[in-house]
């Protein structure tokens, strides 16, 4: 930072810059950067930034790259397995433990964020001084070439790296199928990574290392470079100097990384309107240098320019954010806004309120379950075939494998780990069902209820459907049917003149016994979303 | 002047007899200890009698009391013993006799001889015994022990004289009787309470009741009943309220506050599609938040057409290059079956998104609070499913401080007032923020809303041009500050007793 800010100010501002604190101790402050701003992933990237918000240093930094004569040749074997490359040349790190650490740390970062699991983008740091240029890029058969990865002693092939090594397990999914697997190749044949997966062992950086070779590789073009520049500004933070690679592919050739900057215009009320304060032209060039942009006015258009590493500015909406940033978020004073609008709350949120006060008057306590649930909870225990359920792919828990098509096997849950407290117990539920139906999805509102006590039975819960129906007045017949989880001629379906909207009865003593509950349970549970009202 | 039934009896034994303590007029009257302290305090406070303590001894029965007061003292088992013998007999007939233990005999023995109910006479060689005639009359110590049998504690001041001359024998013998210090409560008759009593025929009777029965209302005879007192502070049974959870409890009242502030409610379906959870909202294909590890997808059905096909065009576009927003895009290729799959979904962002293509560009508020899903695990601070809180607002004049002003208001009216606000990063708004807000209680600033404005990628698409405010955030985070808990699974426990005795909490 080229100045020591007091640990309260640090505290205090440094989430202005766009982190969130994650935990502050004695001398050290953990900060959570956002995905989009992986060049924040870096303490070299937050210095600048801080900087910039504080007005310490301001403007944009300019980056440049020198000519070392790299060259990396691209065979087109890659062009089914992992089309696209870029490299650069960085000496002169000022390297020991902790700019180690730190680099490969934004490296592994860049993987997750931009590089989507080094899907898109995959990154090599090497050690220069074993590296023979040129360099090369090409596709082999699995089985051919073999070579030491790092951390590891022995030689193994490609497919061998994949089947052993728990990185290559990992991402080894990402070649899917190929028949052919890339790898970085020296002049003198000596491979130096096969990405996406490992580099070898020979190119080892460590913290004597000053001189870096980096290759970048991947199937997305703009990604990669964006992820090369990102890494290597950084490094030039630090005080390295950064040589550009020529990268040739047929006929072409790229020089990467490319660290002049972008322009975008953008016009100086647009932002004024949408951060609602009154700004002059100069005052937001200013706002924009704090945020380590470079800009300048015409008239009402701004010409703002991107440095390098700003990969996440992909709409003149993002240099709004930047101008808000570095006039600072806490000086922005909060107004209500003038908009028109009539309050209201849905009806069926008025009818569930509605149900809620008459259950509460009738000494019924509320519960809310997950609707996620699981064959075991909601078919087995309650002596049914699963049917009519909606399932979820690959749940993480097996608690989650379905949602719920009723609420009563809820309840007897709370039932069974309420076993201790004081009877009668009356409990309730409104909550959301999802049944399949007719090939699509059927969303409900339920309302379920379970009255348990030594003498509960089938008239406690008629009475309370019975007083439903006149209080809501809806017309209910209640039909006798089979149901497994019942008391056979104590169970009843809901049905108006047209459809079925609920069940009602006495749950059987096997059920009962799946719960461990010892005293009987009368349940209701109808649709609220079918109630046939007049 | 009225008094009750049990107060009329008192008064009458009171004139008869002065003065008497509490237990012994109680009996005398016929009416229990507890009953006799509430009528005579209230005598009392009419000045009808006067109360006073006094300390005096007072007869306990000892060990050997209860044999004696069964079968009688030692010499009366031997005089009933000679007269089931036929009133003579040798001395050892009547010994074998009566059952007594060599001791008791000859104490026995000696006793009858004194109280002469027998006499021992040698006719020939044996011994002979006759009982006088009559040998039935009680001996003072006899008399004592009826007085004690009862199980009022007897006074020494109420004794007679032959009872007293009774106890003073027992005294003297093993483990009859014994004296003790008690204190008691000496009632006596006023002047007034004397008057009283001499006309107490007279006076009307307040009968008492225990329960106020609607037979007495009914009959108008409450008037000539007084209703017995209760233990006022006598602890009770517990209640079986009714309760609402306390989400419940939370959300009307989050919902009572976006409706005070003019916003109109709005739903949508739990299950959506992938195009309106992400697609329309710019989240790029190949976001890890799309991934299965992340969201829930269904297995069947899995797709769904998607009906907005003009919608559909506009956002493959913006998606691919920008379309007309002036966004680059994400680049690649937008894919129409991945925009067809099905999802739980993610957040109730997908229903305000909807909300803000079927308004168009018209000045309007809305909110929606709904459950939301994403793939995890149950852990202490993660649920796979969590109600989230959302809103909007459509107006050609919206700012970010339009934003941070509805936001506070929505906090102070939760009860929070100190708010920050810090830049932030959702994939659909720009600028994004978030807010913590200062929790006095807890004393820690406690993340909370995150909230920014719609992107142009995300609107234009939709139809609008307008900025469109919006932020959203989860409703348990703010019970757990509301309820103290620090465990989210807390919320949906369920346990009947938490549910019962939770303590309510205002804002």
């Amino acid at each position: 930072m080229g100045r020591a800010p007091s640990f309260k100010e640090l505290v205090e501002r440094i989430p202005y810059i766009g982190v969130s604190l994650e935990h502050v101790r004695p001398k050290e402050i953990k900060i959570e950067y956002n995905p989009n701003r992986p060049d924040l992933g870096i303490i070299t990237g937050v210095a600048k930034a801080y900087n910039g918000i504080t007005r310490h240093e301001t403007g944009l930094v300019s980056y440049e790259t020198k000519d070392g004569g790299y060259q990396l040749n691209v065979d087109e074997s890659v062009e089914p397995v992992r089309p696209h490359v870029a490299g650069a040349v960085v000496k002169k790190i000022p390297m020991d433990e902790e700019a180690l650490k730190d680099i490969i740390a934004l490296q592994e970062d860049l993987h997750q964020t931009i590089g989507r699991s080094r899907r898109k983008v995959s990154i090599g740091l090497h050690n220069l001084e074993v590296v023979n240029f040129p360099v090369h890029y090409r596709a082999v058969s699995p089985g051919t070439a073999g070579f030491v990865p790092l951390d590891q002693e022995e030689e193994l092939t490609c497919e061998e790296i994949l089947k052993k090594l728990e990185t290559g397990r990992r991402y080894g999914p990402i070649l899917g199928d190929k028949d052919l697997y890339p790898l970085i190749v020296d002049d003198q044949q000596k491979i130096l990574s096969f990405p996406p997966i490992i580099n070898s062992e020979l190119t080892r950086v460590d913290a004597e290392t000053v001189d870096l070779f980096i290759d970048v590789t991947g199937t997305d073009l703009p990604r990669i470079q964006d992820s090369l520049n990102i890494l290597v500004t950084s490094l030039a933070d630090y005080g390295a100097e950064v040589f550009h690679v020529d990268v040739r592919a047929g006929g072409n050739s790229l020089k990467t990384p490319d660290l002049s900057t972008r322009r975008m215009k953008v016009n100086a009320g647009y932002i004024e309107d949408l951060l609602g304060v009154d700004l002059k032209r100069q005052q937001i060039i200013e706002c924009l240098e704090a945020s380590r942009l470079g800009a300048s006015a015409t008239g009402g258009e701004l010409m703002v320019e991107i440095p390098p590493y700003r990969a996440d500015i992909m709409h003149p909406i993002d240099i709004v954010e930047d101008v808000a940033i570095g006039y600072g978020y806490w000086r922005i004073a909060p107004d209500i806004p003038k908009t028109f609008g009539l309050g209201k709350s849905l009806d069926s949120s008025k009818l569930e309120r509605r149900i809620c006060h008459l259950m509460e008057g009738a000494g019924f306590i509320e519960v809310m379950n997950f609707t996620l649930s699981s064959f075991e909870k909601q078919f087995t225990k309650l002596a049914l075939k699963p049917k009519g359920y909606v399932r979820v792919h690959s749940p993480k828990s097996l608690e989650n494998e379905i949602i719920r098509t009723w609420i009563i096997p809820d309840l007897l849950e709370v039932l069974r780990v309420s076993k201790k407290e004081i009877y009668p117990q009356r409990i309730f539920e409104l909550g959301k069902t999802i049944r399949r139906e007719n090939g699509d999805v059927v969303e409900e509102d339920h309302l379920a209820l379970a009255i348990t006590h030594s003498k509960a039975g089938y008239s406690d819960v008629k009475a309370l459907l019975d007083n439903l129906s006149s209080l809501f007045e809806f017309d209910v017949r209640v039909m006798e049917t089979q149901h497994p989880s019942f008391i056979p001629g104590r169970v009843g379906l809901l049905v108006s003149d047209t459809r079925e909207f609920g069940i009602l009865g006495e749950v059987s003593p096997a059920v009962l016994e799946n719960f461990q509950l010892d005293q009987p349970v009368a349940c209701l549970e109808l649709s609220i979303s079918k109630l046939p009202r007049k | 002047m009225r008094v009750t039934a049990s107060q009329k009896r008192i008064l009458q034994v009171l004139r008869q007899v002065k003065s008497a303590d509490l237990v012994g007029l109680a009996e005398r009257a016929g009416i229990g200890a507890d009953q006799a302290r509430r009528s005579i305090q209230e005598l009392a406070d009419s000045d009808f009698v006067k109360v006073e303590r006094r300390v005096t001894d007072h007869i306990r029965q000892g060990a050997n009391f209860a044999v004696a007061s069964e079968k009688g003292l030692p010499e009366r088992q031997i005089v009933s013993a000679l007269e089931r013998l036929g009133k003579q007999a040798p001395l050892e007939a009547v010994r074998t006799e009566a059952k007594l233990s060599d001791d008791e005999f000859s104490a026995g023995l000696g006793f009858a001889v004194r109280n002469n109910w027998i006499t021992l006479s040698r006719p020939q060689q044996e011994t002979m015994t006759t009982a006088t005639d009559p040998a039935t009359d009680p001996s003072a110590e006899e008399l004592l022990i009826g007085r004690l049998a009862g199980e009022r504690p007897v006074l020494l001041d109420e004794l007679s004289e032959v009872e007293k001359e009774g106890l003073e024998a027992l005294l003297s013998r093993p483990d009859y009787v014994e004296l003790q210090r008690m204190t008691i409560q000496i009632v006596t008759l006023t002047g007034e309470g004397f008057r009283l009593s001499e006309s107490i025929e007279d006076v009307p009777e307040l009968a008492e009741a225990t329960l106020l029965t609607p037979e007495l209302i009914r009959t108008g005879k409450w008037k000539d009943v007084t209703f017995r007192p209760y233990d006022l502070d006598a602890p009770s049974f517990p209640l079986p309220v009714g309760r609402r959870h306390p989400l419940r409890e939370l959300i009307d009242e989050i919902r009572e506050i976006f409706v005070s502030l003019g916003f109109a409610e709005t739903e949508g379906p739990l299950v959506e599609l992938a195009f309106w959870t992400f697609d329309a909202l710019f989240q790029p294909q190949d976001h890890p938040a799309r991934d299965l590890q992340d969201t829930f997808y269904l297995c069947e059905p899995e797709r769904r057409r998607i009906k907005e096909t003009d919608l559909v065009e506009r956002v493959r576009r913006t998606h691919e290059n920008g379309w007309t927003t002036g966004s680059s895009g994400w680049g690649g290729k937008w894919s129409l079956e991945e925009a067809e799959r099905l999802v739980l979904r993610t957040h109730t962002t997908v229903v305000t998104g909807r909300r803000v293509y079927e308004v168009g560009e018209k000045p309007h508020k809305t909110f929606t609070i709904g459950r939301c899903y994403r793939n995890e695990k149950l852990t202490y601070k993660n649920t796979a499913e969590f109600l989230q809180v959302e809103g909007i607002i459509i107006d050609k004049k919206a700012s970010l401080r339009h934003l941070m002003g509805t936001i506070q208001e929505f906090y102070r009216r939760l009860g929070a007032e100190k708010i920050r606000f810090w830049p932030s990063y959702f994939p659909y708004t720009e600028p994004s923020v978030q807010t913590s807000v200062y929790i006095e209680r807890l004393g820690t600033w406690v993340e909370l809303m995150g909230m920014g404005i719609f992107r142009p990628e995300v609107t234009l698409p939709l139809g609008v041009r307008w900025p469109v405010l919006a932020w959203g955030g989860g409703i348990e985070r703010i019970a757990m500050i509301r309820y103290d808990i620090d465990d989210i699974r807390e919320l949906y426990k369920n346990d009947l007793g938490l549910l019962r005795r939770r303590p309510e909490r205002l804002p």
